[in-house]
């Protein structure tokens, strides 16, 4: 990997069940306080707890714009606000490159239950979906003239975009990009993943002994990059360095020795110039299943220690599929600046197979650095590294 | 940026493989078939895969239960993989990008069947896990063994150009030494409901891609195309691949890549450099939304083996100078102009070797 352009991030912004912005955001993490409960979006028979964005992110005035798109948008605007509102520079490239899955699907309940019952359904479903792409909708909610990608890697689908986002910039391919991840609660995913057996009755517990699966959450994390010789006003946080790499194993398990996410994080941290011992912690996918947490722990003891600082904060947020990755993102980037990590809620009893324990209380950091990783159905692994700059 | 393409495999509707798209690409035009469709009073015509194209115990005996859409990406890419003569070897040092408009929609819909029959807390895991956008990036990797970076893109209009530049950064950044990278559509009765109610279908199944009206006519297709793209010369190279900046004037032939499937395309009428050479080859396989990668096949094999393939449905009300006979040409550059749903515009420029 060559050095080029250093990619500065200047703005964050974050939605989920831990809060609509950064400082309600970092008030639950504080008090390390959690609020999942029944799905109250759509109907459901389907009993377990999931974490909702505590407001109403449907202003009349959005139309028929999909609820995965309102949340990005929400995340968005705080991380253009930070950036200060680069996007109204019409001289400027900007990127938009965002991850999802519920956004790339047209799995509209109402439009298919009409195809069902009488073949002749109302099309506007299908009109609304084919104008609603996640990355292409947002540029043009914003008028920016760069590149678009809406990258659908499942769970890793927000990191990933982060990472294209990163080589745009060292491409030269646009001045800023704006990229993370957002996903909405749906019913779909909801069955999906209960089907699968790994969807939680109790509120998650990330990488604890007890652990029996995930709960489903919502959000969006955005992070504002720029590609700067020198350094911007008030920027203090680098987004180092990204690596990816497949398990090539199954569809939906990872692979038992986790040899994509290792490669992943060896990649990450190679492109960053980051050494081992420079990372303050690590925000871990951690999504409390038996298989994740297993694999994932295991690969971070290793390259880590077994006493490396760690969390996930899954427990406060659910996992939000394709905008987890962008929130973890955003997470990492304000422990960074805030110089502390919050307790790994729902962590109580260390799984002596697994080889990390999180932290179980709110815990300041040293060390410039800090890697978020995500895992994702098709044996996608990811991680990013970020920088705090004195 | 720009890189070698060294392999290249297609599944379409005229079959599976590259002398199946070459003999399409000389024999021109021929009518899809036509099926009843659900809700639609009239046969719906289509340029689907035939069954027997996805017939490889080899490749496909592992997936027994994938997909047709992650069929169709797997058996395209295994053999742009052998075309560009890699082994296992290669594996760890190579990335793969797919670019698809729908993903795996049939997929979706058979999960929605699994709720509405059978409720919330019944439904198939098998058909869940299947319709995530990345079940064919998946598969390819299992079946290749791809330990590098992977990609799903998707978009309406522009997914396999977004791949091809995903792709070309990696090469750059050093990510890899080498990206499979393609697209993958697959049509499914669901999707031909909506193609018969929302896009004018042409009755004789003719689509007239060089009319560049507000109301474009196109037959559906599906199928699969990959390429291996190399930031290193070999030998054996189709083409140079690179994004361009449209309105770039100096290609040899221009595709317009119309697919009738983003609504008006007048545009096109304004960008197509005046008497230039154009082309469009989406009347073979049908429109698609990643059809993008199609068209780079044509201008691929048109470079490589020195042709201009004439433009299956060559008829234009606006005089413009379309390919009609396939024969020996010299050519250094093909462009391929896309126009997307609002007026953007992206281009790709191969070159020959």
């Amino acid at each position: 990997m060559r050095p080029s352009r250093t990619v500065w991030i200047t703005g964050l912004g974050v939605v989920s069940a831990a809060g609509v912005d950064v400082p309600e955001t970092l008030s639950a993490f504080d008090q390390s306080s959690r609020n999942p409960s029944p799905v109250s979006l759509f109907e459901t028979a389907l009993a377990c707890p999931v974490f909702e964005v505590p407001l109403d992110p449907f202003p009349q005035e959005n139309g028929r714009w999909s609820r995965t798109f309102r949340l990005a948008m929400l995340a968005v605007e705080q991380a253009l606000k930070e950036a200060g509102e680069i996007h109204r520079d019409p001289g400027r490239r900007i990127g938009v490159c965002l991850g999802t899955t519920v956004a790339s699907q047209l799995n509209n309940m109402e439009f298919y239950r009409a195809y069902r019952r009488n073949a002749n359904p109302p099309l506007e479903p299908v009109r609304d979906f084919l104008k609603g792409n996640l990355a292409q909708n947002v540029a043009r909610s914003l008028g920016v003239r760069g590149p678009w990608a809406t990258i659908v890697n499942a769970c890793s689908s927000g990191a990933d975009a982060i990472g294209l986002g990163l080589d745009w910039l060292r491409a030269g391919l646009c001045d800023a990009v704006i990229a993370g991840g957002a996903d909405e609660m749906n019913r779909v995913p909801l069955c999906g993943f209960h089907s699968l057996g790994i969807v939680s009755d109790a509120p998650c517990a990330p990488f604890d002994l007890h652990r029996s699966g995930l709960n489903l959450g919502e959000g969006a994390g955005i992070l504002v990059l720029e590609a700067a010789s020198s350094r911007p006003e008030k920027a203090e946080l680098v987004l180092a360095g990204y690596g990816a790499a497949c398990d090539a194993h199954h569809l939906t398990a990872p692979h038992p020795e986790g040899r994509g996410l290792k490669r992943a994080i060896e990649a990450a941290m190679e492109f960053s110039q980051t050494s081992y011992d420079e990372v303050a912690f690590l925000n871990a996918h951690g999504t409390a299943t038996r298989d994740n947490d297993l694999v994932e722990g295991r690969v971070l003891a290793e390259l880590f220690g077994p006493g490396v600082v760690a969390l996930s904060t899954k427990g406060y947020t659910g996992h939000a599929l394709g905008g987890a990755g962008g929130m973890e993102a955003v997470f990492t980037a304000l422990a960074l600046r805030e110089g502390w990590v919050p307790a790994s809620v729902g962590f109580e009893t260390p799984d002596p197979d697994i080889g990390i324990r999180p932290l179980r209380r709110k815990t300041g950091i040293e060390g410039p650095a800090a890697v978020s990783t995500s895992l994702a159905f098709g044996g996608n692994n990811a991680a990013i590294v970020i920088r705090r700059v004195a | 940026m720009d890189a070698r393409m060294t392999g290249m495999g297609i599944v379409c509707c005229r079959s599976r493989g590259l002398n199946a798209f070459e003999q399409a690409l000389r024999a021109g035009w021929v009518p899809p078939t036509f099926s009843e469709v659900p809700g639609i009073d009239r046969p719906v015509p289509a340029y689907t895969v035939p069954p027997e194209a996805l017939k490889d115990k080899t490749v496909l005996g592992p997936m027994r239960r994938a997909d047709r859409l992650s069929k169709m990406a797997v058996l395209a890419a295994t053999d742009a993989w052998r075309d560009a003569g890699m082994d296992r070897a290669d594996s760890s040092e190579v990335g793969l990008v797919v670019a698809s408009g729908l993903g795996p929609h049939v997929r979706t819909f058979e999960f929605l069947d699994g709720i509405l029959d059978f409720g919330d807390d019944s439904a198939s895991p098998t058909v869940f896990s299947h319709s995530v956008h990345n079940a064919a990036a998946s598969y390819i990797t299992t079946s290749l063994q791809i330990l590098g970076p992977v990609l799903t893109v998707t978009d309406f209009d522009f997914a396999f150009q977004q791949a091809l530049t995903a792709a070309l950064c990696w090469l750059e950044e050093g990510r890899c030494a080498r990206v499979l990278v393609g697209a993958a559509e697959e049509l499914g009765q669901v999707m031909l409901h909506v193609c018969a109610r929302m896009v004018d279908l042409p009755p004789d199944g003719r689509p007239k891609p060089f009319e560049f009206s507000d109301s474009p006519s196109t037959v559906p297709g599906e199928g699969a195309v990959f390429f291996v793209l190399s930031a290193e010369e070999s030998g054996e190279d189709y083409a140079a691949v690179s994004i361009g900046s449209p309105p770039a004037r100096d290609a040899d032939l221009w595709i317009m890549d119309a697919q009738g499937l983003s609504g008006t395309e007048e545009g096109y009428r304004e960008l197509a450099p005046a008497g230039a050479s154009l082309a469009n080859y989406s009347p073979l396989t049908g429109g698609m939304m990643s059809g993008t990668a199609f068209q780079c096949a044509a201008a691929a094999l048109s470079l490589r083996n020195g042709m201009r393939y004439a433009s299956p449905v060559p008829e234009n009300p606006h005089g413009l100078n379309v390919c009609r006979e396939t024969k020996p040409a010299e050519l250094e550059k093909i462009s391929c102009l896309k126009l997307g749903a609002s007026g953007e515009a992206a281009q790709i420029d191969l070159r020959r070797r």
